[in-house]
C-alpha cells in the first residue's frame, strides 16, 4: 500500500511538473515567436514625387527654399530706359510695305500655266542679279568713309541710347522660391550632357555597326576615339581612334570604323551646353562592344566623377 | 558607367589588348540603336571601250542585287548620284558622295583583254573618311562575269561587315516539274542567285534530299531508283555518281561530316531507323544510336564533336544532340509541337529547325543546348532549312498548298529580310554549297 501511494503521490508531481514545463515552453515559444515576426506594416504617407525630364533636369539653376516668395513672377525680359527720351528709329522700321506685296503675290497661283513660265524665268538668279547690279552706287556712299584707322567715326556711329533690354541670369533670376539645388551654380549640369552624349554616340555607333558580330564577350573591340567639338557642337577636326594596338583582325577594324563613321555621321551635337564647352570640347570617348559593363575595376572607373 | 578595356585577363589574350592610357575616356558608349543597313553607292562600272557592251552595267547589276538582298546594306539610286565618276583611277570628290549620304564607294573598271578575257579592277571608298578601303582586279574568261560579280560582293561584304560572304556560292535542289499526281524530280543546280540553273539527273528516279560536301564538289543525296531507295555521292563536275555503303534496307537523310570525309545517314531496321557514319575512304560503318525508335535527319556541328538529330523516341518528334561517337543523347527541343531537320549553323551558335504545331509549319533556330528558340518564318508548309556558309542567312521551301508546288526562300537571322529565289519551276530541298572562292 505504501509503495503504491508513493507511486501515486510520485504520478501527481510528475503530472504537476510536465505540466508546468510544458506551459512554460507553450509561453516561451510564444513570446519567441513574436519577438521573431515582422512588426505590424504602418502605413505611410504618400509622397509627392515630381516627374522630371532630362532636360529639366539639366537647366536646373541655383535656388533657395527659404527665398521670399514674389507674388508675381518677375519677367525675365524688362524695361529699363525711357523710351519717349530717346530719338527712336522704330517707327521706320515697322511700316512694311514688302509684306503686303508678298500677300498679295500669293493669290496668283490659280493660273496653272504661269507657274513654269515663272520658274523658268528663276527668281533666285533674277535676285541675284539684281543684287549683282546693285551694289555699284552703294560703295560709291559709305565704304569710303569707314576706314577702320578712323576710329572717332566708329565711335561716332555706336548706339548711345541707354539699354532698353537687359537679360537677367544667375542669383537674381532665381530670387524667387524654387526647386533647385543650393549649389546647383551650373547652367547645366555635368553629368547630364555626358549622359546625353553618350545616348546619342550609342545610338550612332548601333545604326553602323553591323548586327551579330560582336556577339560574345570574349571577341569584343574597346577603343577610346578622341573627339574636339566647336562651340556650336559640330565636329573641330576628323575623329581619331587613340589606341596602342588596333590590330589588324577585320572585325576590331570594323568596329573602329564604325565608331569613326557614327561620329561623323551624327555630328553637329546642338545640345551640348555652350556655357560648359570648356568641359567638352575635347572629349575622348570609350567605345567597348560589350553590352555589359564589365570593367567597374579598369582604371578608368577610378576617374568617374 | 565609365570603363573601357577588358577586365578579364583570359578574354583580353585572345584578340585584343587594352588601349592606350594616354587619353582618358570621358564618356562609354556602347552598341545601342539598331542597325541601319548602310548607304552604298555603285555606279555603273566603267568600260575599257564600246566593245565591253553591256557586261560593265551586268556586273554592276549582279554586286547591287546582291548587297540589297543581303538586307545589310542599302544601294543608292543612281540618278541621285551628284559625281559622274568618269575617271577609275582618280579620287571621288568625297563632299558629292557625302550629300548624298553615302557611306561607301564602289567605283569599278571592265576592259576586255586581246585574248578574250576580260579584267574587272574596283575600289571600295570609304566616303565619311576619304580613304580606299579596298582595290583588286581579276583576269578571268569573259563567260565568268558573273562569278567576278559575286566575288567582288563578298569582298566589299567581308570588308564592311568583318564577316565571310556567301554570293560566290551555288545551291544544288530538287526541281519539280508536272502535275502534282505526275512530278519529275530532278536534281538541279544554280547561283545562289537563281542563275545558270543547269540539270544533274534526268528524272527518271525520284531524288530527295541533295547535300552538299563542304570541301570537294560533290553532293550526296537520296535517290528511288529501282528498289530500296539509296544514298548516291555524285561529283557535279564529273556527273559521276556511286553508291554510299551497301546496306540491307532503305537509307536516307545523309549529310557529310564538316571535313568532307565522312557520311552521316539513317538506315531502317524494320519499324525503326538509326543513325550510321560511313567512312568514304575505308568505307568503314559505324552505327551511332540503337534506339526502338525512328532516329534521322542527323547534322554534324562544325568542328566534327556533336552531331543533332531528330527522333520520336519520346512519343513526338524531338531535337536530340549527342557526341560524334554516338550515346549520351540529350533531348533540346522542348516547346510545343513536332521539332524535325535540324542543321547545325557553319558558325556552330545555333541550330535551325523545322517546327510543326497546330497545322502550321515554321523555321525556327535555337541555341545548341535548347535555348533561345526563335522562330523566323511561319505558314501554311515550311520545310528543309539549309545554311549560307557564313551562317548568317537560310535557304528553306515554301509550298502554298493546293495545285501550286514548292518555291525557294531565304531568311536572315532577324526573319525580317524574307525573299524569294528564282528558279525555272517549282522547287523543293535546297543546300547551299560552301564558298566556291574560299
Amino acid at each position: 500500500m505504501r509503495f503504491g501511494a508513493t507511486i501515486g503521490f510520485l504520478r501527481k508531481r510528475l503530472g504537476a511538473t510536465i505540466s508546468t514545463v510544458g506551459h512554460a515552453l507553450i509561453l516561451g515559444s510564444t513570446l519567441l515567436w513574436f519577438s521573431f515576426s515582422p512588426p505590424p506594416a504602418i502605413p505611410e504617407d504618400a509622397v509627392m514625387v515630381d516627374v522630371v525630364s532630362l532636360n529639366d533636369f539639366s537647366h536646373i539653376t541655383a535656388g533657395s527654399r527659404t527665398a521670399p516668395k514674389a507674388e508675381t513672377p518677375k519677367p525675365i525680359v524688362d524695361k529699363i530706359g525711357d523710351p519717349q527720351n530717346t530719338k527712336d528709329p522704330a517707327p521706320k522700321v515697322v511700316d512694311k510695305p514688302e509684306i503686303k506685296t508678298d500677300t498679295r503675290a500669293t493669290p496668283t497661283p490659280p493660273e496653272p500655266k504661269a507657274k513654269p513660265t515663272e520658274q523658268k524665268s528663276d527668281p533666285i538668279a533674277e535676285a541675284l542679279k539684281k543684287e549683282q547690279k546693285k551694289p555699284d552706287p552703294k560703295p560709291k556712299k559709305p565704304q569710303p568713309k569707314l576706314e577702320f584707322s578712323q576710329i572717332e567715326n566708329k565711335l561716332a556711329l555706336l548706339d548711345k541710347r541707354d539699354p532698353q533690354r537687359q537679360s537677367i541670369a544667375g542669383a537674381t533670376l532665381n530670387s524667387t522660391a524654387s526647386l533647385g539645388a543650393e549649389t546647383g551654380r551650373d547652367s547645366v549640369l555635368d553629368a547630364s550632357w555626358k549622359a546625353m552624349l553618350t545616348n546619342r554616340l550609342m545610338d550612332c555607333w548601333g545604326e553602323h555597326l553591323p548586327p551579330g558580330v560582336f556577339n560574345d564577350d570574349t571577341h569584343f573591340a574597346s577603343f577610346v576615339v578622341d573627339i574636339h567639338f566647336k562651340r556650336d557642337g559640330s565636329l573641330a577636326t576628323d575623329p581619331v581612334v587613340t589606341s596602342v594596338d588596333s590590330g589588324s583582325d577585320p572585325k576590331y577594324r570594323l568596329a573602329t570604323e564604325a565608331a569613326l563613321r557614327a561620329v561623323r555621321a551624327c555630328a553637329p551635337y546642338a545640345f551640348l551646353p555652350v556655357a560648359r564647352y570648356e568641359a567638352w570640347k575635347d572629349a575622348p570617348a570609350g567605345f567597348d562592344t560589350r553590352l555589359i559593363d564589365t570593367s567597374r575595376s579598369t582604371k578608368y572607373a577610378k576617374r568617374r566623377d | 558607367m565609365l570603363g573601357v578595356a577588358a577586365a578579364s585577363a583570359g578574354a583580353l589574350a585572345v584578340a585584343w589588348r587594352p588601349v592606350s592610357a594616354a587619353q582618358q575616356p570621358i564618356i562609354t558608349v556602347r552598341p545601342g540603336g539598331e542597325f541601319k543597313p548602310m548607304p552604298i553607292a555603285i555606279p555603273e562600272f566603267l568600260p575599257g571601250s564600246a566593245a565591253e557592251g553591256d557586261m560593265p552595267r551586268n556586273i554592276t547589276q549582279i554586286i547591287t542585287n546582291n548587297l540589297s538582298r543581303s538586307a545589310l546594306f542599302a544601294p543608292i539610286d543612281q540618278a541621285a548620284y551628284i559625281e559622274k565618276i568618269t575617271d577609275f583611277n582618280a579620287t571621288p570628290r568625297f563632299p558629292d558622295w557625302r550629300t548624298i549620304n553615302a557611306q561607301a564607294l564602289l567605283v569599278g573598271h571592265v576592259t576586255r583583254q586581246s585574248d578574250g578575257r576580260i579584267r574587272v579592277m574596283f575600289r571600295l571608298w570609304d566616303v565619311s573618311g576619304g580613304s580606299q578601303l579596298i582595290g583588286q582586279q581579276f583576269m578571268t574568261p569573259s563567260d565568268n562575269w558573273r562569278r567576278i560579280g559575286h566575288i567582288i560582293s563578298d569582298m566589299v561584304y567581308e570588308r564592311l561587315t568583318g564577316e565571310k560572304g556567301y554570293f560566290d556560292t551555288r545551291v544544288v535542289f530538287v526541281d519539280e516539274t508536272g502535275t502534282k499526281e505526275q512530278r519529275i524530280k530532278r536534281l538541279a543546280i544554280m547561283d545562289q542567285d537563281g542563275a545558270n540553273v543547269r540539270y544533274l539527273t534526268s528524272g527518271r528516279e525520284l531524288v530527295l534530299t541533295p547535300r552538299f560536301s563542304p570541301t570537294t564538289q560533290e553532293i550526296t543525296y537520296m535517290s528511288f531508283g529501282q528498289g530500296d531507295p539509296r544514298v548516291y555521292l555524285l561529283n557535279i563536275e564529273t556527273n559521276q555518281r556511286e553508291i554510299v555503303g551497301n546496306f540491307p534496307g532503305m537509307t536516307f537523310s545523309p549529310r557529310f561530316s564538316p571535313d568532307g570525309q565522312r557520311v552521316i545517314m539513317s538506315l531502317q531496321q524494320g519499324g525503326n531507323s538509326n543513325i550510321f557514319v560511313m567512312d568514304l575512304r575505308s568505307k568503314a560503318t559505324t552505327r551511332l544510336t540503337d534506339a526502338a525508335a525512328i532516329d534521322t535527319a542527323p547534322s554534324y556541328a562544325p568542328d566534327g564533336s556533336r552531331i543533332c538529330f531528330e527522333s520520336d523516341r519520346g512519343g513526338k518528334q524531338q531535337i536530340y544532340v549527342m557526341g560524334a561517337t554516338g550515346g549520351g543523347a540529350q533531348r533540346i527541343s522542348f516547346g510545343d509541337g513536332a521539332y524535325s531537320t535540324p542543321v547545325w549553323s557553319p558558325r556552330g551558335d545555333t541550330i535551325a529547325f523545322t517546327k510543326q504545331f497546330q497545322g502550321r509549319f515554321a523555321i525556327g533556330v535555337m541555341n545548341p543546348d535548347g535555348s533561345g528558340e526563335r522562330i523566323l518564318t511561319e505558314g501554311f508548309h515550311n520545310e528543309g532549312p539549309t545554311w549560307a556558309p557564313n551562317g548568317r542567312v537560310l535557304m528553306f521551301f515554301r509550298d502554298p498548298g493546293g495545285n501550286a508546288g514548292p518555291s525557294l526562300y531565304t531568311v536572315d537571322l532577324s526573319g525580317r529580310n524574307e525573299l524569294r529565289v528564282q528558279t525555272p519551276g517549282y522547287a523543293s530541298d535546297p543546300a547551299w554549297s560552301p564558298l566556291l572562292s574560299s
